[in-house]
């Protein structure tokens, strides 16, 4: 191993802000210099990424080419795979846009299983208590788990905005404490007690998302939703003023409270966002997809997401095809699973591959 | 046996999975090279430990099995770190949801068993009894019948003590975590320090994982280690990277755990909720810090403010 330059690092001295001075730049600011992700980057990772996962499956598998096919291309070949496929992204895009938000703010979400088991839970009680059938209960059961989500963010997000916490470590912990706090709670009040399972009563067809595809296809109104949020915001970002001092106060913060930015303010909108867009994704899972909370509903969206999002360079136009792009590999890896020895968790290899890569510094850098 | 002790007992055993691996976090984290793959080295060792130990009918070859396992799986986080040049948070991360998958993947593949691979013969890591000593109120308690690693946790501690703060080594890691130039100036290289402290890490990461596998239950799932390689990092950076302030961490962490399952005994408390009493431990002591450090304005060296690396911009 040749030894590679050491990484160049700055120490700044205090430097002054609005508020006075600042407190001294730590290493972990000033070792992050901030990288253009370049679109090269991205298809090297998920070639390289999908490269990992046929070496594994030349290891492991009795017929490698056949459970290669059905990894990549078994989602197209049926319809019900399709609809499966575009329900899983439906779910993954407001994932992936949770970490996205907090990324572009210069916060690290990694709670988001967590707000999302809570929204989705949330939206199966409000869904099958509220007594309000149709629209009206699919549309409150949305903002329950919305609301939830961005409730179960509040504390990191203040505690990271006021004292600084490193909210990767809270968040993480947040979800430990979600899946228990869901535990208990369906235990205690929601659960169906002509279930032996852990889960809710299952919800009327009234409160399901519609289908677009004829059943058993999974696949429902939740996606135009998520174009919509994904394009509002490519809006937000791209063409408001807001939008861009979230995002300069997520590059520069010292720099945007120069500027005026209030950079907490931002950095705790995004978190905010973040965790709502989490908990939704939850809701929609829940009435789109599960029609009840079942424990375990989520193959860890909320860290796939985080996946999709750097696939997508954090844009919301690329986190769309990056959705639909892992989603497929999701679904081809459960028709994989069924055809050949290979498990599904291989979803979850190819995920830690692509995460390792996509921020290296050496693959495929384009200029900026 | 007093209640007390029981409790000073369960405080014990719960601090082997914690401190191992924040003895090791700690260097990594002195040296500016956070691990946060903690965990995923323990799981990876923690499988390791148990299937070269079922293969072998030694534990002591499990542990050995589980220590070189975090060791060369912390490498391949420096690896990421310091020639791909990859974030090294987003890529920790990355390595422990790295780690689930690769597990399952054996665990399914390899050894051929669905959700938990358990089995037979394994031989544990011998607990040590105390003989006359353990008639010593309290004392014997707290130490009567503990696992042989937890004395080995210790010995490691006293000696990753000794050697942060009394080696040359331990002088090169704190030099490169003041600042790479004045470490480069006086001939430390700065990557080859990163690199040991993750490997030394890692390999500490497989004592707990180890513990984990072959010491507290003889078994292995994916979700083994419950956020343990979290918690100890949380122990690192509540104590301040130093080691008395690790050690204590640790400490604290493993009595909230230990208070979690001795009034879970009593069957008061909803295990649920119980079960919750470590994370929120480590929340709570994270904020109380960090609102400690913001009335003091002080701001040390392992405070964690996140800029990422990726801003898509072109």
């Amino acid at each position: 191993m040749t030894t590679p330059p050491p990484p160049t690092e700055t120490h700044d001295d205090a430097p002054v802000t609005a508020e006075g001075v600042a407190p001294r730049t730590n290493w972990f600011t000033a070792a992050r210099r901030v990288v253009p992700l370049g679109l090269s980057q991205s298809v090297i990772a998920v070639v390289l990424g999908i490269a990992v996962c046929f070496v594994i499956m030349l290891a492991v598998a009795s017929n490698p080419i056949e459970a290669f096919g059905s990894f990549v291309f078994g989602t197209f070949r049926n319809p019900y795979s399709i609809g499966s496929m575009i329900a899983i992204a439906t779910v993954l895009v407001l994932t992936a846009l949770a970490a996205a938000v907090g990324f572009r703010a210069g916060a690290f979400n990694i709670g988001a299983e967590g707000q999302l088991v809570l929204g989705g839970l949330a939206a199966a009680v409000v869904a099958g208590n509220a007594g309000v059938d149709g629209f009206a209960g699919q549309a409150l059961a949305l903002i329950a788990a919305t609301v939830t989500g961005a409730l179960w963010i509040a504390v990191p997000a203040v505690l990271r905005v006021k004292f600084r916490t490193n909210e990767i470590l809270t968040t993480l912990m947040f979800n430990y404490i979600a899946a228990d706090l869901a535990l208990f709670l369906v235990n205690s009040y929601f659960r169906d007690p002509d279930s032996g399972a852990v889960e809710t009563p299952p919800l009327d067809d009234g409160l399901w998302l519609a289908r677009i595809l004829p059943p058993p296809s999974p696949a429902n109104v939740g996606v135009i939703l998520v174009v919509v949020i994904a394009v509002a915001m490519w809006i937000y970002f791209d063409r408001t003023r807001s939008g861009m001092r979230m995002e300069a106060a997520g590059l520069q913060p010292a720099f945007a409270e120069y500027l005026g930015v209030r950079s907490g303010r931002y950095l705790f909108l995004s978190l905010a966002v973040s965790g709502g867009l989490a908990g939704l994704a939850g809701g929609v899972a829940v009435l789109g997809i599960t029609h009840a909370y079942i424990s375990g509903f989520s193959p860890q969206y909320g860290f796939l997401g985080i996946t999709v999002a750097l696939i997508g360079r954090l844009r919301p136009l690329g986190i769309l095809i990056a959705a639909v792009l892992y989603a497929s590999l999701m679904t081809g890896a459960t028709a994989m699973q069924a055809t050949s020895n290979v498990p599904f968790s291989l979803v979850f290899v190819l995920q830690g591959v692509l995460i390792l890569l996509i921020t290296s510094q050496r693959l495929g850098r384009s200029s900026s | 046996m007093t209640v007390f002790g029981d409790f000073l007992a369960l405080t014990l055993t719960s601090l082997i999975p914690i401190l191992a691996p924040a003895i090791g976090g700690m260097f990594a984290e002195r040296a500016r090279a956070s691990n946060i793959a903690l965990d995923g080295c323990m799981l990876v060792a923690a499988l390791a430990a148990i299937a070269i130990g079922a293969a072998t009918g030694s534990p002591w070859l499990g542990l050995l099995a589980g220590v070189v396992a975090g060791a060369v799986y912390s490498s391949i986080l420096a690896f990421a770190a310091f020639v791909l040049r990859s974030d090294l948070l987003i890529a920790g991360i990355a390595a422990n949801l790295l780690a689930t998958g690769v597990t399952l993947l054996v665990v399914q593949n390899v050894l051929g068993s669905t959700g938990t691979y358990a089995p037979t013969g394994v031989q544990l890591i011998p607990r040590i009894p105390l003989g006359p000593l353990a008639e010593i109120p309290i004392l014997g308690d707290m130490l009567d019948r503990q696992s042989a690693l937890l004395y080995i946790t210790v010995l490691l501690f006293a000696v990753g003590a000794v050697v942060m703060n009394r080696t040359r080594f331990g002088v090169h890691v704190k030099a490169v975590g003041e600042s790479d130039e004045a470490a480069l100036a006086v001939g430390i290289k700065p990557v080859a320090i990163r690199t040991a402290t993750l490997l030394i890490s890692g390999a500490l990461a497989g004592v707990g994982g180890a513990y984990l596998s072959i010491s507290s239950v003889a078994s292995f799932n994916s979700n083994l280690t419950g956020g343990l390689g979290f918690i100890a990092f949380a122990a690192v950076i509540f104590g301040r990277a130093t080691p008395l302030g690790t050690v204590l961490a640790s400490l604290l962490f493993a009595a909230a755990t230990a208070l979690g399952i001795q009034i879970q005994g009593t069957g008061a408390v909803s295990p649920q909720l119980l079960h919750m009493l470590p994370y929120v431990a480590t929340v709570v002591a994270l904020a109380v810090q960090a609102i400690g450090r913001r009335r003091r304005e002080r701001f040390d060296v392992s405070e964690t403010n996140y800029v990422p690396a990726i801003i898509p911009r072109g």
